[in-house]
């Protein structure tokens, strides 16, 4: 069920309504069912998984909690180890399995050996990363003892499968989420219009930005062979655009959902377009994946190479990326895909970069052309990094990298006006918006009543024109 | 809440109320200044789908206009013809193509799948009654509503263009070279098709039939001649094998409505695209034929299938 679809419109109306009219408790299972309903209209199948690891990661961290400081405290090591292979191994099963399997044998071929280990029909459950990294957090926070353990399975159950950041997240943290379910949730009209507000701006962004631009990547990664230097450049930069308004466009709508249930879940994206470095840009982009990575792999990483210097912080950030790309899914184009964002970091670390202060861009009206040029240049690097993650094969990418140097004779590239302008007043819409949390969130705010509902109207009626068949959300693959 | 769900509501209103009197108001414009005009000396026309739309070379009949387009269902062509009939009283015969093809379940998909309401909601939405309506949204709901903005921005584009000359929207005769009919009768399942077909002919496209019968209706109530035909089709197509149930609906549904039946005509497989369609060769030979029976006063003849098996015969010979 897509966030811009009808069915989810009725299916909200619905669950708000009985939502807010029932106790504290009756709003945890009544939010409970209908996350389950919500991932069971995609396949039910895999509700029996969803289920199976909400239940056994609850008793194991419960376990944990009490075999702590007894006689029995090597069963709460038992405990925590059990849960990581569960969450990881149904993860590395329903997501990797066949990409290590085929791996495997193209390995072995390589080196002149006939492997013939098979593949499996595995269809992927939808979600699983985000669901899993959310189970692993909160196993890695119980065991540190940052985090205590729930007893309300209904609380935790909700934690794990909250509906609107289950197949896509933002990946909340246990010790924010849960006191918010433990608690008397209460429904404010300004928090309410927020929240509406900015499922408006995140439906902006994915039917009348990113779908539009779906259009065209797709047809340039497609057919990329049939076109010039020049128009697969233009190629790359729409699909980072595409993605960046599908992703974040996603994320606002599951914020301003969770908003309209009373709750506040993790801001996923902060105007990354306007990062003057790399580390900047991962600071601002898919932000509880990025914070999640530094918290239990980058730190613990960087903490057991500390001894090698500038070398270790490298060999982690490599390794950090490398496993970002393929959190992302189990081919090669996003394995290079996180590294190479790692070795974008590496003049960072060698040039003590990474952890400079840098003055904060939001204070201007315009950036100075220092901050400009380092703008565009991290803009250009995401965007090349970026076909890879598009590109359905390393060769294609390779392919679409090797003719994008063919930019002689000139020739006039094969996009639309009307898209480039699109495309150019959505990033000036996001330029104006960047203190905000999302770009529209205060414009118009002290404007007429008349001139801010004109505002909002002309956005309502710009998404009902550009609606089209609801296109799938692309970190929904993930 | 109270205020919010005021205020949401409000809102809501406002915007659905906006584009719907937006849209209202441009179909009204857009039906006001629509043109449907046929040629001024078009006194016969023929309305369908791709048969009749390849079979009719209007350039070698007299007083003759090829109306058919291809994967026309009836609904689409009762919208049509309402609007054309409403701005051409010049005509009088309306010949309607009707064989074994039409009958078919897979036309429903011609009429409310999601990728022909793309193409043909945004032409047809500002002619559509309720009732056209009714039965696209309650066979494709959220096709129907994909297509409402697509609606919206098309005829707006028409209307700040003053394009509302919908003739090269009416459909024509299709000149078509190819013809695979060899090929079909190597690789295909015909014997199996023709018995798919012949024990499934109890399962037709009632929609299609049904606004068959409206448009048969209106015709008649615009006092115009109508005549069903069935134009040739090949031997070995595999939708004969519906004849059956196609003679019983000719014999029930339309009873006292003239009917001609071409399918007998002799071509060679070369004068067929497929087993269903004449190609340009195909076309020109039945219109020639076609021509000189009207000539000869088919209309008026009192035995015309029986004026038609004669003047067959003579061809074969």
């Amino acid at each position: 069920m897509l966030f811009n679809s009808l069915n989810f419109l009725v299916f909200f109306t619905l669950l708000f309504a009985i939502y807010w009219s029932v106790r504290k408790h009756l709003q945890n299972l009544l939010l409970l069912t209908a996350s389950y309903v919500f991932y069971g209209f995609a396949d039910w199948r895999f509700l029996f998984l969803l289920i199976g690891i909400s239940a056994a990661v609850f008793f194991l961290a419960i376990g944990m909690e009490k075999a702590e400081g007894t006689a029995r405290a090597s069963l709460k090591k038992l405990f925590f180890s059990l849960g990581l292979t569960l969450s990881i191994g149904s993860l590395a099963f329903f997501k990797y399995f066949n990409f290590f399997t085929a791996s495997f044998n193209d390995l072995l071929r390589g080196v002149g050996i006939h492997s013939q280990l098979e593949t499996l029909h595995i269809i992927v459950p939808l979600g699983i990363s985000f669901f899993t990294f959310r189970v692993l957090s909160y196993l890695f926070d119980v065991n540190n003892g940052k985090t205590r353990p729930t007893r309300d399975w209904v609380v935790f159950f909700n934690y794990v499968s909250f509906f609107p950041s289950l197949l896509a997240g933002p990946i909340d943290r246990a010790k924010l989420f849960i006191p918010q379910l433990e608690k008397q949730r209460s429904f404010t009209y300004s928090e309410g219009v927020n929240g509406l507000r900015q499922i408006l701006y995140g439906l902006f962004k994915k039917m009348v930005i990113a779908d539009r631009c779906a259009e065209f990547a797709n047809t340039i990664f497609t057919n990329y062979t049939n076109y010039h230097g020049i128009t697969l450049i233009l190629g790359a930069i729409i699909f980072t655009i595409q993605i960046y308004a599908d992703f974040s466009g996603y994320s606002d709508m599951a914020l301003g959902i969770a908003r309209l249930l009373g709750f506040h879940i993790t801001k996923n994206f902060d105007f990354p377009f306007f990062s003057e470095n790399i580390a900047e840009f991962w600071r601002k982009w898919n932000i509880s994946l990025t914070s999640w990575l530094t918290d239990y792999l980058f730190t613990p990483l960087s903490i057991s190479f500390r001894n090698w210097g500038k070398t270790g912080l490298v060999l982690a950030i490599l390794i950090t990326f490398t496993i970002c790309g393929v959190w992302h899914g189990a081919s090669w184009t996003y394995v290079l895909f996180g590294f190479v964002h790692g070795c974008y970091y590496i003049p960072l670390i060698l040039t003590g970069a990474m952890t400079k202060k840098k003055k904060k861009i939001q204070d201007r009206a315009l950036p100075s052309f220092s901050q400009f040029f380092n703008m565009i240049l991290t803009f250009i690097l995401v965007s090349l990094a970026f076909i890879l993650f598009r590109s359905d094969t390393v060769s294609d990418a390779a392919g679409y990298y090797k003719r994008i140097l063919h930019l002689w004779p000139v020739a006039r590239p094969e996009i639309s006006v009307s898209l480039l302008l699109l495309a150019g007043i959505f990033l000036l819409l996001e330029w104006i918006g960047r203190n905000s949390e999302y770009a529209i969130e205060k414009t118009g705010l002290n404007w007429s009543k008349t001139g801010r509902w004109a505002f909002y109207l002309a956005i309502f009626i710009v998404i009902f024109l550009y609606q089209g068949k609801p296109l799938a959300f692309i970190y929904f693959q993930f | 809440m109270k205020r919010f769900l005021i205020q949401s509501f409000i809102f809501l209103s406002i915007a659905v109320g906006l584009i719907a009197i937006v849209t209202v108001v441009m179909d009204a414009y857009i039906v006001r200044k629509a043109s449907f005009k046929c040629r001024a000396d078009a006194k016969y026309v023929v309305l369908g789908n791709s048969h009749p739309e390849q079979a009719y070379n209007d350039s070698l009949l007299d007083h003759f206009q090829n109306l058919a387009q291809a994967a026309e269902t009836y609904l689409y062509t009762f919208i049509k013809a309402k609007e054309i009939f409403e701005q051409n009283k010049q005509i009088e015969t309306v010949f309607i193509e009707f064989s074994n093809t039409d009958l078919l379940p897979e036309w429903n998909k011609w009429i409310w799948g999601s990728a022909v309401l793309s193409w043909r909601y945004p032409i047809y939405s500002p002619f559509m009654g309720m009732e056209e309506n009714k039965v696209l949204l309650l066979n494709n709901f959220s096709g129907v509503n994909n297509c409402l903005p697509l609606s919206l921005k098309d005829n707006a584009i028409r209307v700040v263009h003053h394009d509302l000359d919908y003739s090269n929207e009416m459909g024509g005769f299709v000149y078509n070279t190819r013809e695979k009919v060899d090929s079909f009768l190597e690789h295909d399942n015909l014997k199996e098709n023709f018995e798919r077909v012949r024990k499934n002919q109890d399962h037709i496209s009632s929609y299609n039939v049904v606004y068959l019968t409206k448009l048969v209706q209106y015709l008649k109530e615009k006092h115009k001649r109508v005549i069903l035909i069935r134009s040739p089709l090949h031997r070995s197509y595999p939708g004969l094998g519906n004849e059956a149930e196609y003679e019983k609906i000719l014999h029930t549904a339309f009873v006292g409505v003239e009917y001609l039946d071409f399918n007998a005509f002799p071509l060679a497989n070369a004068d067929y695209v497929d087993l269903e369609h004449l190609n340009f060769r195909g076309a020109r030979k039945f219109s020639l034929w076609f021509n000189q029976l009207l000539k000869e006063g088919l209309l008026d003849k009192e035995n015309k299938q029986q004026f038609i098996e004669e003047r067959i015969k003579e061809v074969r010979m």
